[in-house]
């Protein structure tokens, strides 16, 4: 009987999906106080007289934060016995509103790791990011999305306006404080599509942390806030995160179902909206619909783009005047990456991705949607695309997955690490990155030489232990080890640490870069599979990032499209892959993982053996 | 289990309380017609009778029917003798084949007052063997069983010519003074060397502990199973380091070896009369070392830690036996008894081992009735820990938190003759609520699959088996038949893949056919086990056993049996695991939890036996193997749904036994799984058959 519920509830989606026009669904500013009204009734019924909801639409663009009994109290700390990086900052030791930021980046992550086919909540990204995957079981190896949450950050070129200064209102945007690992934000959904995120700070004191302990959960305040305050906007059943699968492991959605309060679409609202500098004034505006001009996002075509990518039924983003803001374009000449071939490897990336089965989406078996970018040895981003109905977060990650490749690859990278020094910001001391690199080299020897890196190498190097997940070996060189926490990650904290902070403290001037020193790595690096240095002969000249529907996913997409970009007529072989003697597996790292049963209409396994 | 056979115990108790040798039924026979029936004068005149038969050593003929007549002849004992005439207890005979050859033989106590001779009633001469067979239940000469009917009126017995006469117990040089009755041979000037288990060896409980009591005795056991084992396994690449550049897949490469040898050592001390009737008490220990080494090809699959490598070497000391078992009483003159047996004991939960088979720590009340045929055991078990590479009892750790209520009852030539039914009621309760890792790093409990949250269930089996042959049924097809049907009924608290809790709701069914022609068996197998179709809806329809060791199809010599193939990138989780059959996606058959949301199970299968020789035994399987539902499947995997068709299992396994014993086996074994579309689905199109050999050697004392 419910398989017959279940599956019926899969045809609706689907139905839903292919009726309805993607383009055609927004947050209005009706539905916006909606959301906050039924918060209101939601945190009133549950006693609590301070709260702030905040409502974004899918691409970040915050609609309206709602707040009644003024700001809460809150802490950053993720509940583990540690101090540094980001751990035990507090609102009233900072005086920063960290209750808004907090609700905004609920929101925020609530809308951008969910799709049609899949509803991630805050809780679903604090069950990805640990130490080990599931958390607290362990010997098992970090979660999939380790490090995600240093991403979509404050600083950077990405998720970010091409004006600093300007009025920020294209799409995507960015997080105040990265994504949210926290219990209480939540995806809107209209239609079976994703429309924006709902996030919830409430109490008199809040810890924005994560829950570490998710086998024994608990219902959570603002989880139960949030979910009221989302009625009439929640996700179906069959696309919830409780749903879906990664490795065997059913990822949590929320712990609060069964103690949601009951709330009215009628009742009137009371809260006002506030403004959040940086963020939102105070007036409640309705959300962007996706495909058009002005949301960030636009499908791909011939004039944009090329009609390889239109072909493929890419997206791209677009800088609010209907202008491709990552056009294909040439790096150097040396270094083979012409702007054909960065299409072409765009083009062959998201061929690869229409093949591929998706980890965590629903149906199962529907094709993986990816954010797909190509960056030079400095970091450059010489193109982006993406599938329609990728999550948005996977932008700025695939950037960052990039940018990583192709840093560590580099032969100068040990050198250019040692140039950041120790510094600080507000008392909080900042360790540079020499150290880093003599753990590196104690563990591997000088592999920071020119040594391929894919991120999934670096991911090996940047788990609290190593092996990854093995509990009481060394800490990996680029991790915190005894002291890691999500808060405390190592290396990839440490390089945007400041800025992050100081963005916070003074959101409206916007920094393009998240590292002190040119790096290549303007919006932070990132430490889970997805990116590839892009090889010319024995010399990096680039690299390939992306991310969307799963890491092996991400890790195949990006392999493959290279491989076969790298074969194709336009290519020639000019550029490819790292020459096999070089990459990261010959140093006992792992260089890739195509995952199991890769593609939608075949039962082929092992595809990427051998490349 | 209960294996008293009264009937024959108690003839044969009555039988040797009367003589020193155990000598032949023949003679019980006779001297119960001395005991019992006073020979009575024959009344004369009768019509004539064919024959008589001399009992005596020999006796005399004589010309007339007088003691002092002329001798003719001397005839032995055995010989029957022609009729012609009779004058009171003179009988006029035929001795000879010449017409001269006739004269007279006189009936009369003799030696053990035993008749010289005695008339035959017209019966045939030709049915000395099978004396006590041959005789139809009403004959005079019915044994008389305790609590049977009373007392026949006895008749004489054919007494074969060729059987040596008994010994004279008035004679004082045949009798010989002996410490007990299992010491007859040596007293007779027999020798064994003690380490000789073929003879009788105090070491192997045929002789008592004489300084102990004339009852105790003391069985020691020491038995060595080394093992050989090449197989084929999906194998996971590790996730976090790299011990083969290149390989850039979720599956890496597929062989794994493993030697291992177990020794088996310890011994049970019994009181009782060992052979006649169920032993007063008995304690036994049964400690076993292992020694284990395998190697795979992949690091992280044998340890979890995939820096100490691809090999792993492990010792393990075990208790797989410590109980103590009182016979707590008889209730019927043929050794029916109630009996207790406490602590770490076998059990077997039906014929073929299909639900719970486990050295367990437990009580178990057992015993039989209706002269053995009825058998029931009353139980608790508590699982004991597994240690995770040898799989024996860990006593050094708490036992599990599980535990087995049964009761089941045993019938006998019920409902026909030849064949034995069961029934069992059988409830599991889980609660093993806290994590449990095992040796090599892996979370066993609760499995790596779904939310991982720990979770509790209480499930009750309800059996019904049968064991035996159809002859009776069909006699000439001259089928055997064993059986087992399960259905279980129960709770999930909260079931990790599901998300909730699930009412637990599944049934089994195995069927195995057979029939001997000559040296060959020939066997049809069956297997159903439920599956579960929608892992996220409230029932778990999936069967699982609490601790399978199925003897079906092929046994361990099967692949998908012998081995547990990991389902990679669907959790930490198998098929069925080793020596199991139910694909229950447990995280470990020893160790794990039952998984009843699972693919379940559909398995048709040939098979045949071929006693080569006396000393090897061929045996062949084909098994065609589908999943019943692969919904769960596809959900761990987050793929479509997989075929149901899991392959074609060839398997073919040899028992050599060169002493045509159980001292000295020899195993050997080969077997492949062809995959079919499911597994081509899980693992590749192009992965080629599975293959599990193995050798063994068992030696035993």
């Amino acid at each position: 009987m419910s398989g017959v519920r279940t599956l019926a509830g899969i045809v609706c989606v689907l139905a839903l999906a292919t009726a309805a026009p993607l383009e055609a669904r927004n947050l209005t500013v009706a539905d916006v106080r909606r959301i906050a009204g039924q918060a209101e009734q939601a945190a009133q019924t549950l006693g609590q007289s301070r709260y702030t909801v905040a409502v974004v639409d899918r691409v970040g663009n915050v609609l309206g934060v709602y707040r009644r009994g003024g700001a809460s109290v809150v802490t950053l700390a993720s509940g583990l016995p540690v101090r540094g990086g980001l751990e035990k900052i507090s609102s009233s030791a900072t005086g920063l509103d960290l209750a808004a930021l907090a609700a905004i980046a609920k929101a925020v992550t609530g809308a951008y790791l969910s799709s049609s086919g899949n509803a991630f909540s805050t809780r679903t990204a604090g069950y990805i990011i640990q130490n080990h995957f599931a958390p607290g079981v362990r010997f098992t190896p970090g979660g999939p999305l380790f490090g995600v949450q240093f991403s979509q950050l404050p600083c950077g070129d990405v998720v970010q306006t091409r004006n600093p200064g300007a009025r920020t209102t294209i799409g995507p945007r960015r997080s105040p404080l990265g994504l949210a690992a926290d219990p209480g934000g939540f995806p809107l959904y209209k239609r079976g599509q994703v429309v924006g995120g709902v996030g919830i700070v409430a109490g008199a004191r809040s810890t924005y942390g994560l829950d570490l302990n998710p086998r024994r959960p608990r219902a959570d305040l603002e989880e139960r806030i949030a979910l009221a305050a989302a009625t009439g906007y929640r996700a179906a059943p069959a696309i919830r995160a409780d749903r879906i699968t990664v490795a065997g492991l059913r990822l949590p959605y929320s712990s609060s179902d069964r103690q949601i309060p009951r709330v009215s679409r009628r009742t009137p609202l009371r809260a006002k909206p506030i403004a959040v500098a940086g963020y939102t004034t105070a007036r409640p505006k309705s959300g962007r619909i996706i495909g058009r001009i002005g949301s960030g996002l636009i499908r791909a075509n011939a004039r944009n783009a090329s009609t390889a990518l239109a072909r493929r039924g890419a997206f791209i983003l677009e800088n609010g005047r209907g202008a491709n803001r990552y056009p294909a374009r040439s790096a150097a000449a040396s270094t083979g990456l012409s702007r054909a071939v960065v299409n072409e490897i765009l083009q062959q990336a998201l061929g690869v991705a229409n093949q591929t089965r998706t980890q965590i989406r629903n149906p199962r078996n529907a094709r993986a949607q990816v954010s797909v970018t190509v960056v030079d040895a400095n970091g450059r981003i010489l193109g982006l695309a993406r599938s329609a109905d990728a999550p948005l977060f996977g932008i700025d990650v695939a950037v960052q997955k990039a940018r990583t490749a192709t840093f560590f690859s580099r032969p100068d990278s040990a050198a250019r690490l040692n140039r950041v020094p120790a510094h600080g910001i507000a008392g909080i001391r900042i360790p540079g990155g020499a150290g880093r690199v003599n753990a590196t080299r104690q563990l591997l020897g000088n592999v920071l030489n020119g040594t391929a890196f894919s991120t999934r190498s670096i991911g090996n190097l940047a788990r609290p232990n190593f092996p990854d997940g093995i509990d009481g070996r060394r800490p990996g060189p680029l991790s915190n080890g005894s002291t890691w926490s999500p808060f405390n990650v190592g290396l990839q904290l440490d390089l945007v640490q400041q800025r992050v902070l100081r963005s916070a403290i003074s959101p409206t001037r916007p920094l393009r870069s998240c590292t002190i020193r040119p790096l290549g790595l303007d919006n932070g690096m990132q430490i889970f599979p997805g990116g590839m240095p892009i090889y010319r002969g024995n010399r990096v000249v680039g690299a390939i990032g992306v991310s969307g529907d799963g890491v092996d996913q991400d890790d195949m997409v990006a392999f493959l499209g290279l491989q076969r970009a790298s074969r194709s007529a336009v290519v020639r072989g000019r550029i490819g892959h790292a020459p096999p003697q070089r990459r990261a597996d010959q140093a006992g790292l792992r260089y890739v993982q195509c995952p199991q049963s890769p593609f939608v209409s075949s039962n082929q396994q092992r595809v990427c053996d051998g490349i | 289990m209960v294996s008293a056979t009264t009937a024959k115990v108690l003839r044969a108790r009555r039988m040797l309380r009367r003589s020193l040798v155990g000598a032949a039924l023949v003679m019980w026979g006779v001297s119960t017609l001395a005991d019992d029936a006073p020979m009575q004068a024959p009344a004369a005149p009768q019509p004539v009778a064919e024959r008589v038969q001399v009992l005596a050593a020999r006796i005399v003929v004589r010309a007339a029917p007088q003691r002092e007549a002329r001798a003719l002849a001397e005839v032995e004992r055995g010989r029957q003798l022609p009729v012609l005439a009779r004058e009171g207890d003179w009988f006029r005979v035929r001795y000879g084949t010449t017409p001269r050859a006739v004269g007279w033989v006189l009936r009369e106590r003799g030696a053990y007052d035993q008749a010289t001779v005695e008339l035959l009633d017209g019966v045939a001469p030709s049915l000395m063997p099978a004396l006590d067979a041959a005789l139809p239940e009403s004959s005079p000469l019915g044994v008389a069983r305790p609590g049977g009917s009373t007392v026949r009126a006895p008749v004489l017995p054919l007494i074969d010519p060729s059987q040596v006469s008994p010994p004279a117990p008035n004679l004082p040089r045949e009798s010989v003074p002996l410490p007990d009755r299992w010491r007859i041979m040596q007293a007779l000037g027999f020798g064994f060397p003690w380490f000789d288990p073929y003879n009788q060896n105090v070491l192997k409980g045929d002789l008592p502990l004489t300084r102990f009591g004339p009852d105790i005795f003391f069985n020691g056991i020491a038995v060595s199973d080394t093992l050989f084992e090449y197989r084929t396994l999906p194998n996971p690449v590790p996730q976090a380091v790299s011990f083969r550049p290149g390989a850039n897949d979720i599956f890496g490469r597929r062989q794994q070896h493993v030697v291992a040898t177990t020794l088996l050592a310890g011994f049970s001390v019994v009181r009782g009369n060992t052979t006649y009737r169920p032993p007063d008490w008995e304690f036994r220990i049964l400690s076993a070392f292992n020694y284990n080494h395998a190697r795979a090809s992949e690091a992280g699959v044998l340890r979890i830690d995939p820096t100490r490598g691809r090999g792993r070497q492990d010792e393990f000391v075990g208790i797989q036996e410590f109980f103590y078992d009182y016979h707590l009483r008889n209730v019927s003159d043929r050794y029916d008894f109630d009996s207790i047996r406490v602590g770490i004991q076998p059990f077997t939960s039906d014929f073929r081992g299909f639900l719970f088979l486990d050295q367990a720590l437990g009580v178990r009340l057992f015993g039989n009735r209706l002269n053995n045929r009825l058998q029931y055991n009353l139980a608790w078990f508590r699982r004991l820990e597994k240690d995770t590479n040898s799989g024996l009892n860990t006593i050094f750790k708490t036992p599990r938190h599980d535990d087995t209520y049964l009761a089941n009852v045993y019938f006998q030539d019920f409902p026909i003759l030849g064949f034995t039914v069961q029934g069992t009621v059988l409830h599991n309760r889980n609660r093993e609520t806290r994590d449990h890792y095992d040796t090599n790093g892996f979370l066993v409990r609760p499995a790596l699959v779904g939310d991982v949250q720990p979770h509790a269930y209480y499930v009750t089996y309800f059996g019904f088996s049968g064991d035996g042959h159809l002859f009776w049924l069909w006699d000439r097809l001259r089928l055997n038949l064993s059986t087992s049907t399960y259905l279980a009924l129960g709770r999930d608290d909260r079931h990790p893949i599901a998300g909730r809790a699930q009412r637990i709701f599944a049934g089994f069914h195995a069927s195995e056919i057979s029939r001997d022609f000559d040296w060959i068996r020939l066997r049809a197998n069956l297997l159903f086990a439920s599956g579960d179709s929608d892992p996220f809806d409230g029932d778990a329809n999936g069967f699982d056993a609490i601790f399978e060791a199925p003897q079906f199809a092929g046994a361990d010599t099967a692949y998908f049996i012998r081995q547990g193939i990991p389902l990679i990138g669907g959790g930490a989780v198998a098929f069925s695991g080793r020596n199991g059959i139910l694909p229950s996606l447990r995280s470990s058959r020893e160790q794990g939890q039952s998984n009843f949301i699972n693919p379940g199970l559909q398995l048709y299968g040939v098979g045949a036996d071929f006693d080569v020789l006396p000393q090897l035994r061929v045996t062949v399987n084909a098994s065609y193997l589908r999943f019943m539902n692969t919904t769960v499947l596809g959900v761990l995997r987050q793929e479509r749904d997989p075929h149901r068709e899991i392959g074609t299992d060839l398997a073919i396994g040899l028992q050599f036994r060169p002493f045509q014993n159980q001292n000295v086996v020899l195993n050997a074994s080969g077997s492949m799984l062809v995959p079919g579309r499911g597994l081509r689905d899980l693992y590749g199109p192009d992965q080629g058959p599975l293959y599990s050999t193995f050798a063994n050697a068992i030696l035993a004392f």
